[in-house]
């Protein structure tokens, strides 16, 4: 092979392995690597009580490769220097540990609810931030949390498992304890009780993303179901049931326990080092792809006319092919494209559930479409809505959002905390994404109105959706891209480029 | 020197203080723990030319069977004297009553034979040479209606017609065998002594099927199954007991049952004659009988430990007649002198 053949073959190589880096999500150890990982197993007295499970823990992740050092719930935080990983029993007194661990730049993965506000995991408040459900207290209760459901197909727990938007079994059949947590919008919920993800069984917390307590998380963060006595409880399966595939879908606690671990001591999502510059450039690269892009926009229209404009201006001037088209053409004048670009001027009325269903990747500038994108749940004003709109909004005119996921590529590299969105105040439109989606801004003053988020593919969304390619919310009215500020102009690239599939890393 | 001092009288009554340290030594191996549902009933000395290495009960529970060397005892449960008895070629090394309680089957070493009796006179009806082999164990399956002889040391268990008596199939495993278990569904269940896990086969193919893990658990050779065929309990030789539920393939509870690891086990639902315990486990290990109580179907608990006089060689229990027969010998060597059965009587529903 001539020498210029194999430089571009490398080069071939390489760009696929960089498209198929853009896809999947941030990347998780293989087993084979956790060997010799320190792991600091923080525990109380009771866990040298009869019915303690820690040292059944210990030996379990000694099984899994790693070095376990037991330290008790009273030692300094500097017991976890060199550590790779602390994990928190629920045997350990939350009184004794206060929050000295909740700084600590090192994966925390704890089943101690009591410590999950201290931690930044939750809100403070039991049974509404917070709850522990034992067979004392909460008999029926007791039985119900024997079943989780599986919330979030896309994480890297998720796919590791091959978690299914369906009931498994958390612990073994008799009445058992578990804990749960509301995670603050940063953190991700990967299996939850009821079907509520306010009663999270597993969720996460990426490093950069921001805790409930609303400071950046200093790295990875587990919170897990179990109690103090039931880690031999959590459920797998072998024998001839381990052949059907039912009962290995359901047996998964196991699983779902050396995930959650193998995560939180997997690399972090990359620092994003994203500049508008970079974002600039990955968007001419997909241009250069030859994407088009689809803009769906109400023609001709009225208010947004001139902001519809300069957003197709932009595009174009990126290199992209962008074809205009008018909310009332069918669905099919998408086929094949890049992306679809809903712009707020479109009535929804009228817009007629398209695009929800089609495999191209989504990107809605408009939040009262929520519901017929499958984005939220279908309740107005409270599964989706609007801040500043006149008549239609108990809440202001709104030119601020709140970065809550500054280690996404989403965020374009703006650190977590409040950001400028608009120059002015406007209305901005918000909705309450499924635990499947990433959220990267919610309005300020309300968690759980998110402004900016993206369902990855094959995202759970609502009504059982499955997101068939990428979608997307950005939080503009009809004349807010004009009024974008350098920042707002960012996230807008920033979204625009993370839902087409590239990556400004 | 200070013995030369002691007085004659104070030789005497020391000596009578001895032997009655001696005799409560006998006893202690006898006395139940408080938690133990049943109490020592008698000791019956077997007729046969080895231990007792076979013990089974017809379905009423109001007779036992006992193989002893070559010959093969009947006791009615109240009479510490044999009914009948029958001599046979080669040594009985298991036992077993149809179902129904119409036969009772035995298979024998040297020679290697499977035999099918009648188990009011304990005549042979049929025998079958099983050419070769040290077959250790046989039971019939109610789910396939066909006997299953399992010879540990050949790793081996042979599927027999139970008319015919001609083996229709065969299973070779890895490792050497323990107790083998049948479900009353269609499969059995085998442990190898010093290997983790359970094997599972199907007692119709005769193929395995995947092994059940047994975490923390390495089988010492004693196995049992409810009488529902769901919960099996796996006796460990760190001297636990790992109760798995063969439904979900998951160990869901570990008992600690004594330090010794345990031989052979059975299980029975209300074992003390319906009253008392929901079920039992109970497993000789060495000089012990041990249970594991179960106090609902995912619930169990320590059910106690009572001393044998003895190395344990067998067991077998009647819930019907509240009986629990261990055959016992001296020591753990093949001819360890005369062939003893402790028969335990249940204590009457006092858990």
């Amino acid at each position: 092979m001539k020498r210029s053949g194999l430089w571009v073959l490398i080069l071939g190589l390489a760009g696929v392995w960089t498209c198929a880096a853009a896809h999947a999500p941030a990347r998780m150890l293989p087993r084979s690597a956790l060997h010799g990982m320190k792991v600091t197993l923080v525990e109380g007295s009771a866990a040298r009580e009869k019915g303690s499970d820690d040292a059944l823990v210990a030996r379990h992740l000694e099984s899994m490769g790693f070095r376990v050092k037991q330290v008790p719930d009273t030692a300094p935080v500097s017991v976890a220097a060199g550590s790779n990983l602390v994990v928190i029993s629920s045997t350990a007194d939350v009184s004794v540990l206060g929050d000295k661990y909740s700084h600590l730049g090192v994966p925390v993965f704890t089943w101690n609810t009591w410590d999950y506000p201290h931690l930044g995991l939750t809100g403070p408040v039991l049974h509404n931030d917070f709850e522990i459900i034992d067979p004392v207290q909460h008999y029926a209760q007791s039985f119900a949390i024997l079943y989780a459901y599986g919330a979030n197909l896309t994480s890297s727990i998720s796919r590791a498992v091959g978690l299914k938007p369906q009931l498994f079994g958390t612990l073994y059949l008799e009445p058992g304890s578990a804990g749960w947590g509301r995670p603050g919008p940063g953190g991700t919920v990967i299996a939850d009780y009821d079907g509520t993800p306010h009663k999270a069984a597993i969720f996460t917390y990426e490093r950069d993303s921001t805790l409930a307590n609303g400071k950046p998380a200093p790295a990875r963060r587990v919170a897990f179901y179990l109690r103090s006595d039931n880690f031999h409880l959590l459920t797998s399966t072998s024998g001839p049931p381990s052949h059907d595939t039912h009962m290995r879908q359901w047996a998964i606690g196991l699983k779902l326990f050396d995930a959650s671990i193998r995560w939180a001591v997997s690399p972090p999502a990359r620092p994003t080092g994203v500049t508008p510059g970079s974002i600039e450039a990955a968007l001419r690269r997909q241009a250069a792809a030859h994407k088009t892009i689809v803009f769906v926009e109400r023609v001709h229209g009225g208010e947004g006319r001139p902001s519809d404009e300069h957003m197709v201006a932009h595009l174009r001037s990126l290199g992209f092919n962008v074809r205009v088209t008018d909310q009332t053409e069918p669905q099919s004048v998408a086929h094949g494209a890049g992306l679809v670009m809903i712009s707020s001027t479109c009535s929804k009325y009228k817009l007629a559930n398209k695009y929800a269903n089609i495999d191209v990747p989504v990107l809605s500038l408009e939040g009262l479409l929520s519901d017929a994108l499958h984005f939220s749940g279908r309740n107005r004003y409270i599964d989706y809505g609007e801040h500043g709109e006149e008549k239609e909004s108990d809440d202001p005119p709104e030119s601020w959002l709140n970065i809550v996921g500054a280690w996404s590529p989403m965020a374009a590299g703006l650190a977590d905390g409040p950001v400028r969105f608009t120059r002015h105040s406007g209305v901005l439109k918000w909705a309450t994404p499924f635990p499947d989606a990433q959220v990267i801004a919610t309005m300020t003053g309300e968690p759980w109105e998110a402004a900016i988020f993206g369902y990855p593919k094959g995202s759970l969304m609502a009504d059982g959706f499955i997101a068939p390619a990428r979608r997307a919310l950005l939080p503009m009215d009809n004349p807010t891209y004009n009024d974008l500020t350098p920042q707002g102009k960012a996230l807008f690239d920033a979204v625009v480029l993370w839902t087409l599939g590239g990556s400004a890393r | 020197m200070m013995l030369a001092k002691l007085a004659p009288g104070c030789w005497r009554r020391m000596s009578r203080v001895l032997v009655v340290l001696a005799g409560l030594m006998l006893v202690a191996p006898v006395m139940a723990d408080p938690s133990f549902p049943f109490h020592m009933l008698r000791t019956l000395t077997v007729p046969g030319n080895g231990p007792a290495q076979a013990v089974a009960f017809l379905p009423g529970g109001n007779v036992a069977f006992v193989a002893a060397g070559h010959e093969v005892s009947a006791y009615a449960s109240d009479n510490p004297s044999p009914e009948a008895s029958q001599v046979v070629a080669g040594t009985v090394t298991g036992l077993a009553v149809a179902p129904g309680g119409r036969f009772l089957y035995a298979v024998t070493r040297a020679p290697a034979k499977v035999l099918v009796m009648d188990p009011s006179t304990l005549k042979v009806i049929h025998r079958r040479a099983l050419h070769g082999g040290s077959p250790d164990a046989v039971f019939e399956d109610a789910a396939t209606h066909a006997l299953y002889v399992v010879d540990g040391a050949a790793r081996e268990i042979m599927r027999i017609s139970p008319s015919t008596l001609e083996i229709e199939s065969r299973v070779r495993l890895p490792r050497t065998l323990g107790q083998v278990v049948p479900n009353a569904r269609g499969r059995l269940y085998a442990v190898a002594p010093g290997h983790g896990g359970v094997y599972a086969i199907d007692a119709r193919t005769m193929r395995r099927l995947p092994s059940y893990a047994t975490p923390h658990c390495t089988p010492s050779g004693a196995l049992a199954l409810d009488t529902v065929g769901r919960r099996l309990f796996v006796g460990c030789r760190s001297g636990t007991v790992a109760i798995l539920d063969t439904d979900m393939g998951f160990v869901f509870r570990r008992i600690q049952a004594g330090s010794a690891p345990g031989t052979r086990a059975v299980f029975a639902f209300h074992p003390a004659s319906g009253s008392g315990w929901k079920g039992g486990m109970f497993m000789v290990a060495a000089r012990h009988l041990q249970a594991v109580r179960m106090n609902a179907f995912v619930r169990y608990a320590y059910g106690g430990m009572m001393a044998l006089p003895g190395v344990a060689r067998s067991i077998a229990l009647s819930p019907a007649d509240g009986q629990i027969w261990v055959g016992v010998a001296a020591s753990a060597a093949p001819d360890a002198g005369p062939a003893r059965v402790v028969v335990f009587g249940s204590n009457g529903g006092r858990p």
